[in-house]
């Protein structure tokens, strides 16, 4: 089968999951992707793997890309890695800015060895602004976009988002870029800013923006939607989660509980009043869930027309036949780690699907064929540059 | 300056939040992306009747579009549609699996008429398996992908719609890998991209516990998926305290130096013990009585101070921002994530920022969301070369 980006060749700098997880993406659809590792291997790799035999966290971002492991604070290291750029359609880096300038690798060094690369920085606040300089992490940038403030928990960290979601802006942006030079030959350099990604996800923000200087009661409504409406409710063996935002779904709940008075009593005649008496009309709909098991709600409430699910667990998550069925949990065979699982992609396209193929490099696995077959260096020079620490 | 997808055509016929945002993506970057509405308009719009100024709301996703209103019910109206699909490089749907193909407006149908075309489908769960005919939307996909699964009762804040927040993004990534590859080979596609898919991607908790399962330990497996109930993230190097001032903050001295500043600037002997805190594994084994003492230091501190010792010491630490502090934020708004635009009836008013900056072709936020029909004379006589007379017969026939 065809693949989209059969002829594009990625240098891939992430030291962690941001950056990382969305050349993964690029790979996936048949980019060479290159990860251009430190001699001592990226940071990703030292997180779990305590000891040899574990796998590491950058397993399940970094399957079908290949490791150079480079020293860039060496001269040497810098001209390999510059004769790398000229060859590359797609570089990646997440160092705090100002780093790559430091090493003399920043766009403006590189773009004139290469014009039409396309340069992609993604840092915690971007190249630019009053925190650029600040170190981030997933849970600054949740903090600082706003997306934390709106949690129940503020002393509990959230799970990672934030550098997932802004790796596929990232990549978005790549992609907009390589499109650009299709057309034109021209490479360009882009700024991504977690923080603003992040801050672009923060749909009741907006509306409050947007929406500043009108009457707040539907602003309420919207942001904080009364369960009611929309919301979960506890079950005999877990939680489902349900919406009733049309009056026929109202109705057709009524039916299914077979409580004649959600559809009698006056205070729950409309979406209005119902929200107004939240308290009591969850209270029925809580009174019927918690007597039944998820999956008779679940058949009951899609069989009557009523938008509901089950609200999965980790282990049923693996298990969901839905998205087993669209592959999203694949396996691959790691020569070290055994069976290695790594996650799909979550979308699909008839004529150039993604396609996974081979598990994390170890480091350095592919410095050797890259410095021969793309660079053309032989396996003395290769020797010696291995002797001075240069590559590894 | 140049915009980088100028000339792309893109044929909108969805509505709510899902599908308009994956679009926005597009038109940002200069695509004309065409809306097309029912004669009644899109949902949202409706709000207008419950409160005037609502429509704002659409600006969100919708700005620098063309918007046009045609009825798909008359025959004509349907032509007008196909010949629009003549012209267009892309066509986007969210309907529920099958209804395209009752409107004869599915991906096989459009084909014919134009093979090149890239025909985006987003659904809840996709275009095929098990669940794909099952109604839902973004709630569903977020319990379905194992986003909620993680408090106990599932915590209000995952109702902001994350799946129709996220799913977008992928879904423009996409079009443009397909766009990608038709512009080398001129041949089009179809996208079927699952919402569900989609959360269960983004959620690394779900997916590194999946993953990491039988390769670690059940500690550092419940401390790196920070799984409810058995576990969280370890505080003590990636942790969230609470300031003398009622406060949070987010302080992650991850790394070795950072643990190191993290350590002096607290002052703390107990910290130093090399043989529980001396490395990151280590650190994790004993955050929780590491973290008592952290939080002890914060709690007798301000936020600002927190914040600025930090920063000395060359430690990770954020703020959690409020939201009244969100929109003066000097970071966004030096970056130009707040971009004001006008519109007659609705006055003046903020929106969201293009959050990709591109440095040759930068984007940017030309229009607000049209109005109901405000392009639909535009694009027949423009793009499509219907004559004024023609237009006026078509409006009186109810067709546009």
């Amino acid at each position: 089968m065809a693949m989209a980006l059969e002829d594009v060749r990625v240098l891939d700098l992430s030291g962690f999951i941001a950056g990382a997880y969305g050349t993964r993406i690029l790979a996936s659809f048949g980019a060479e992707v290159i990860m251009v590792e430190p001699v001592t291997g990226s940071f990703m790799r030292s997180i779990v793997s305590i000891e040899p035999g574990v796998l590491p966290l950058s397993s399940l971002v970094n399957h079908d890309k290949k490791s150079v492991a480079l020293n860039l604070k060496y001269k040497n290291g810098k001209d390999i890695f510059k004769e790398l750029a000229a060859k590359a359609d797609v570089l990646v880096e997440t160092f705090r800015p100002g780093t790559m300038a430091t090493l003399g690798l920043d766009y403006e060094s590189l773009r004139k060895v290469n014009p039409r690369l396309v340069y992609l920085s993604q840092t915690a606040y971007g190249q630019t602004g009053p925190y650029s300089r600040d170190i981030g992490y997933d849970g600054g940038v949740q903090a600082t976009s706003g997306m934390h403030t709106l949690r129940e928990h503020p002393e509990v960290a959230p799970p990672i988002f934030a550098d997932i979601v802004s790796s596929v802006y990232g990549v978005l942006g790549v992609m907009i870029a390589l499109l650009y030079r299709q057309k034109t030959g021209q490479g360009q350099y882009i700024d991504l800013s977690m923080n603003d990604a992040i801050f672009s996800q923060n749909y009741l923000e907006h509306l409050k923006i947007v929406w500043e200087g009108l009457p707040n009661f539907i602003i309420d409504m919207s942001c904080h939607p009364p369960r009611c409406l929309l919301g979960s409710f506890k079950c005999k063996d877990g939680y489902v989660v349900n919406s009733f935002l049309q009056e026929k779904q109202w109705a057709a709940a009524a039916d299914v509980i077979g409580e004649k008075q959600m559809v009698e009593d006056e205070r729950f005649a409309n979406i209005l009043s119902r929200a107004q008496n939240d308290e009591a009309a969850s209270s029925i709909i809580e009174g019927w869930t918690s007597n039944h098991t998820r999956d008779e709600i679940v058949d009951a409430m899609v069989e009557a027309g009523v938008p509901c699910a089950k609200v999965l667990t980790l282990e049923e998550v693996e298990e969901d036949p839905q998205l087993r069925s669209r592959d999203m949990l694949l396996e691959l065979n790691d020569p070290d780690f055994g069976k290695v699982k790594v996650v799909g992609i979550p979308f699909k396209l008839s004529e150039t699907p993604s396609i996974i193929r081979t598990p994390a490099p170890r480091l350095g696995e592919h410095t050797e064929e890259i410095l021969i077959s793309l660079l053309g260096y032989s396996k003395e020079e290769i020797a010696k540059l291995r002797g001075h620490g240069v590559i590894a | 300056m140049a915009k980088p997808l100028e000339g792309i055509v893109v044929l909108d016929d969805s509505m709510y939040e899902v599908g308009p945002r994956s679009t926005m993506f597009l038109s940002d970057m200069g695509a004309t992306v065409i809306k097309v509405e029912p004669p009644e308009g899109e949902f949202f719009r409706s709000y207008s009747n419950l409160m005037p100024g609502a429509e704002r709301q659409l600006s969100i996703s919708n700005r620098n579009k063309k918007g046009i209103r045609l009825n798909l019910k008359t025959e004509k109206g349907k032509q007008i549609l196909m010949a629009l699909v003549k012209k267009a490089d892309i066509f986007v749907e969210a309907f529920r699996p099958g209804v395209t193909k009752e409107l004869g407006i599915d991906y096989q149908t459009l084909k014919k008429i134009n093979p090149g075309i890239i025909y985006l489908s987003i659904a809840i769960y996709g275009q095929t398996g098990p669940y794909h005919q099952i109604r839902g939307f973004d709630i569903i996909a977020q319990a379905m992908g194992g986003m909620l699964c993680y408090y106990d009762p599932p915590p209000k804040m995952q109702f902001l719609p994350i799946s129709d927040l996220t799913s977008p993004v992928y879904a423009a990534l996409a079009v443009l890998l397909a766009l990608y590859y038709r512009q080398q080979t001129g041949i089009g596609q179809h996208i079927d991209l699952s919402c569900q898919d989609v959360m269960y991607s983004t959620n690394f908790l779900a997916t590194s516990y999946n993953c990491l399962k039988g390769h670690v330990d059940e500690f550092t497996l419940n401390s790196i998926a920070g799984v409810y109930p058995h576990g969280q993230y370890p505080k003590l190097i990636y942790g969230f305290y609470k300031t003398r001032d009622e406060n949070y903050l987010f302080i992650a001295p991850l790394k070795e130096e950072h643990w190191e500043g993290f350590v002096d600037a607290i002052g703390s002997n107990e910290l130093m013990d090399k043989k529980r805190y001396g490395s990151l594994m280590l650190r994790a084994r004993h955050s929780e009585e590491g973290a008592r003492i952290a939080e002890h230091w914060v709690a007798a501190r301000s936020s600002d101070e927190v914040k600025r010792i930090m920063d000395e010491a060359g430690v990770p630490c954020e703020p959690v921002i409020t939201e009244d502090e969100l929109k003066e934020d000097p970071q966004l708004n030096a970056r130009e994530m707040l971009v004001e635009v006008e519109c007659a009836d609705l006055g003046k008013f903020k929106i969201p920022g293009v959050p990709i900056k591109l440095s040759e072709t930068p984007g940017g936020i030309e229009s607000p969301a049209p109005k109901l029909g405000e392009h639909t004379e535009e694009i027949l006589t423009t793009l499509l070369g219907y004559s004024k007379e023609e237009i006026v017969r078509l409006r009186e026939q109810e067709v546009i």
